[in-house]
């Protein structure tokens, strides 16, 4: 329980000094003409928030560098943001405030139904905090984000992740933010801290919302079917990165549509920054992303307002706005650039590298599937079951959808901000599906699916206030909610009410939760010592020990081993390396398996089974001849790094 | 004065036509409203049907074979990858 506590402590600290940084910063890019002060205070509040995190991750990026990511450095730096900030951040939270007692006051006077819908809704937003803070992190987070994270906090520097070298090029973001509140001492804030971006992507969902034409009610069914979608709740919970690109993006495309007001500066200067910051958080977004941030600015541009008038000056104004906009969103890009420089020594990597490209373009399924998953859209967003896709969009946004035929048509389509927010989603989910027609993953292009939320909540809004006797649509847009809230609960309520309970009360460990990869990790950090390697022959890393993560197997090795031509060679080549200990997940890693046979071992070496359930198995490696012993020996050169080095 | 449901300035001419608009009148026909309350309900429907739980106790009680049904939309949705 105290380790709980600790966390909720830490993890709060963490978000009060993004806040306050995100303000700070905040005023400081809002010229004296651009006041926030027109700008609803959730979209302001989340806004500084994820300006807050965004350059936090990227500042962490910068120290992790030269290896000064120490606990007193990031806790230091932390501090600063605080006190550098709260002036700033103190009205915006009082605002917020305000804006909630206002929210709250006004679903008193909804009918009883909506008012449940609303607090089913904030439930099961409460249970997702509950299973971030308490589940064990699952599938690839295990496998490189956390794991890379818990490295980078240990050593307090930033390298490759062996066995993932390559993949190391990719943007970093939440990892960083992860490695920081690990360095304060808490893995389980590093996985809440996932929610309280969540809640950032809920905010600017209804502050998008609200600026297209949402009202209150609209708002809650938005939430709902953004609740719904497990395409987001699966990221809250798992440990996985995805929902810090979605933020950047949703804040993105919050601030694209102010572009065209009075605040056009100011708005630019964010939708650069947001969008390069969802960008290097997942390069996935820079083809779905891009596209609609582009268009929406011309849009805003071209489209006269009330405020602005479209004169022979729009060209002139076009090409300037795109080119604060380009600058503005190379910002963040530059730190990713200076990383690749310096680990690999390309700094348009992963997009121009010598390893050439090949986890970029990725192939998921054949020709003949691709064309199915393509010709079963939307569909398949809702509905698909498809492997890796992991999650979907809610149901309801296809339920709704065709009541927009009842919406009154709009003065003007290409003024209605409703029909531009939608188009330019669309927009960006064609340009993926062009790009990349064979990778059916919701969580790459999360920011313009849930752009699609608006257009269905304002639909049955429209149809809930509107409708006259009998109100049939209204009980079927209510019966819908309540089900798909009803399954949702069912679905991602179930673990962490039955499982956190258990697990808090003592019954079980953090293993018996996460399975047969930690019990096989806890085996070898109690059995191996000091300076000991480990070969890896599973994705998941996640439970071992810092010193030995950083010690594992590199994939030049794993190339190498599998180059021998003998069982014998291979397991002499191991021992050789320095590796102690073996994991091996049959289920994923059968040819490594069928590589190291256990029969054919040379007669010098013993290898001891110590672990076996569910395919998953750990062997410790002896010599019988004291004149064998290993060359490789991982040792403390740059403490408190570990290195792999001669013996 | 506030944004509408378009996203943009309202204005009373317009909500008077918002609240005169055709297709929510009852003269528009219950065939309409049943058409759109049919989409919708069979959205969820079969969004129960594939992700929801408690389809035992119902096929118990009614004696519908709902397993089979699910395992329909399931194929339909499903195929194997390459690697």
């Amino acid at each position: 329980m105290l380790a709980l506590a600790i966390a909720i402590g830490l993890w709060a600290f963490y978000v009060i000094a993004c806040l306050c940084l995100g303000s700070l910063l905040t005023r400081l890019l809002a010229v004296r003409s651009d006041p926030l002060a027109n700008t609803s205070a959730l979209a302001v509040l989340a806004t500084a928030f994820l300006l807050g995190q965004g350059v936090l991750a990227n500042l962490w990026l910068l120290l992790a560098l030269p290896g000064w990511f120490s606990p007193q450095i990031v806790t230091g730096l932390l501090a600063l943001c605080v006190l550098g900030g709260v002036a700033c951040a103190w009205p915006n939270v009082v605002s917020f405030a305000r804006q909630l007692r206002s929210v709250l006051s006004s679903l008193r006077s909804e009918s009883l139904p909506w008012k449940i819908l609303a607090l089913v809704t904030v439930l099961l937003l409460l249970v997702e905090g509950g299973g971030s803070l308490l589940r064990p992190p699952r599938g690839d987070a295990v496998a490189f984000y956390m794991p890379f994270s818990k490295i980078i906090a240990a050593s307090h520097r930033l390298v490759p992740l062996p066995g993932y070298e390559a993949f190391t090029q990719i943007g970093l973001q939440g990892e960083l933010h992860y490695a920081a509140l690990m360095s304060l001492g808490s893995d389980r804030a590093a996985k809440l801290f996932v929610w309280s971006t969540s809640f950032a992507i809920a905010m600017m969902l209804l502050a998008i919302g609200s600026k297209v034409g949402l009202g209150r009610r609209g708002q809650w069914i938005a939430l709902t079917v953004l609740c719904t979608s497990t395409a987001f709740t699966y990221l809250i919970t798992d440990g996985k990165v995805g929902l810090f690109a979605a933020a950047m993006g949703m804040a993105a495309f919050y601030w694209t549509l102010q572009t065209g007001g009075h605040q056009g500066t100011l708005a630019l200067r964010l939708t650069g920054l947001f969008t390069g910051l969802a960008v290097i958080a997942k390069f996935s977004y820079l083809a779905p992303l891009l596209p609609g941030i582009l268009v929406l600015v011309v849009w805003q541009r071209a489209i006269p307002s009330k405020e602005r008038s479209v004169d022979d000056s729009l060209m002139v104004s076009l090409a300037t706005a795109i080119l604060s906009l380009g600058f503005w969103m190379m910002l963040p890009i530059i730190p990713h650039m200076l990383k690749n420089g310096v680990l690999f020594g390309e700094p348009l990597a992963p997009f121009v590298s010598s390893g050439g490209q090949s986890w970029l373009s990725q192939t998921w399924f054949t020709p003949e599937v691709t064309r199915w998953i393509v010709l079963t859209y939307p569909l398949a967003l809702v509905f698909g079951q498809y492997p890796m896709q992991y999650g979907t969009l809610s149901p309801l946004i296809l339920a709704f959808a065709p009541l927009a035929f009842l919406l009154p048509r709009p003065r003007s389509i290409a003024g209605s901000r409703l029909v531009q927010i939608t188009l330019a989603a669309a927009m960006g989910v064609v340009v993926w599906v062009i790009v990349r027609p064979s990778v059916l993953a919701p969580r790459y292009i999360l920011a313009p699916l849930l752009m699609f939320i608006p257009f269905a909540a304002r639909s049955a809004e429209y149809v809930a206030q509107m409708e006259m006797r009998p109100r049939w649509l209204s009980a079927g847009i209510l019966i819908g909610a309540f089900t798909m809230l009803l399954l949702t609960l069912l679905q991602e309520g179930r673990y962490p009410v039955y499982h956190t309970l258990r697990y808090v009360a003592g019954q079980v460990s953090e293993c018996d939760l996460a399975g047969p990869s930690c019990r096989a990790s806890g085996i070898v950090n109690q059995q191996a010592a000091f300076g000991d390697r480990v070969y890896l022959g599973t994705y998941y890393r996640y439970w071992l020990r810092p010193d030995l993560l950083q010690c594992v197997s590199g994939s030049d090795e794993q190339r190498a081993m599998s180059s021998l031509q003998t069982p014998e060679a291979r397991w002499t080549y191991l021992y050789e390396r320095g590796f102690h200990h073996l994991i091996i997940d049959e289920r994923t890693h059968e040819a490594t398996a069928a590589l190291l046979d256990v029969a054919q071992v040379p007669a010098w070496l013993a290898v001891i089974p110590l672990f076996d359930e569910n395919e998953y198995a750990v062997f410790r490696l002896e010599s019988n001849d004291p004149s064998r012993q290993p060359r490789m020996i991982c040792r403390q050169v740059n403490p408190p790094a570990w290195d792999v080095v001669e013996r | 004065m506030g944004v509408d449901e378009w996203g943009q300035l309202e204005d009373a001419g317009l909500m008077k036509k918002l609240l005169t608009h055709r297709a929510l009148r009852p003269s528009v026909g219950l065939v309409a409203k049943l058409g759109f309350l049919a989409w919708m309900l069979g959205i969820v429907f079969l969004a129960w049907l594939m992700y929801g739980p408690g389809l035992g106790f119902i096929e118990r009680s009614l004696g519908i074979p709902l397993s089979e049904w699910r395992a329909f939309p399931r194929q339909f949705f499903y195929r194997d990858y390459i690697f």
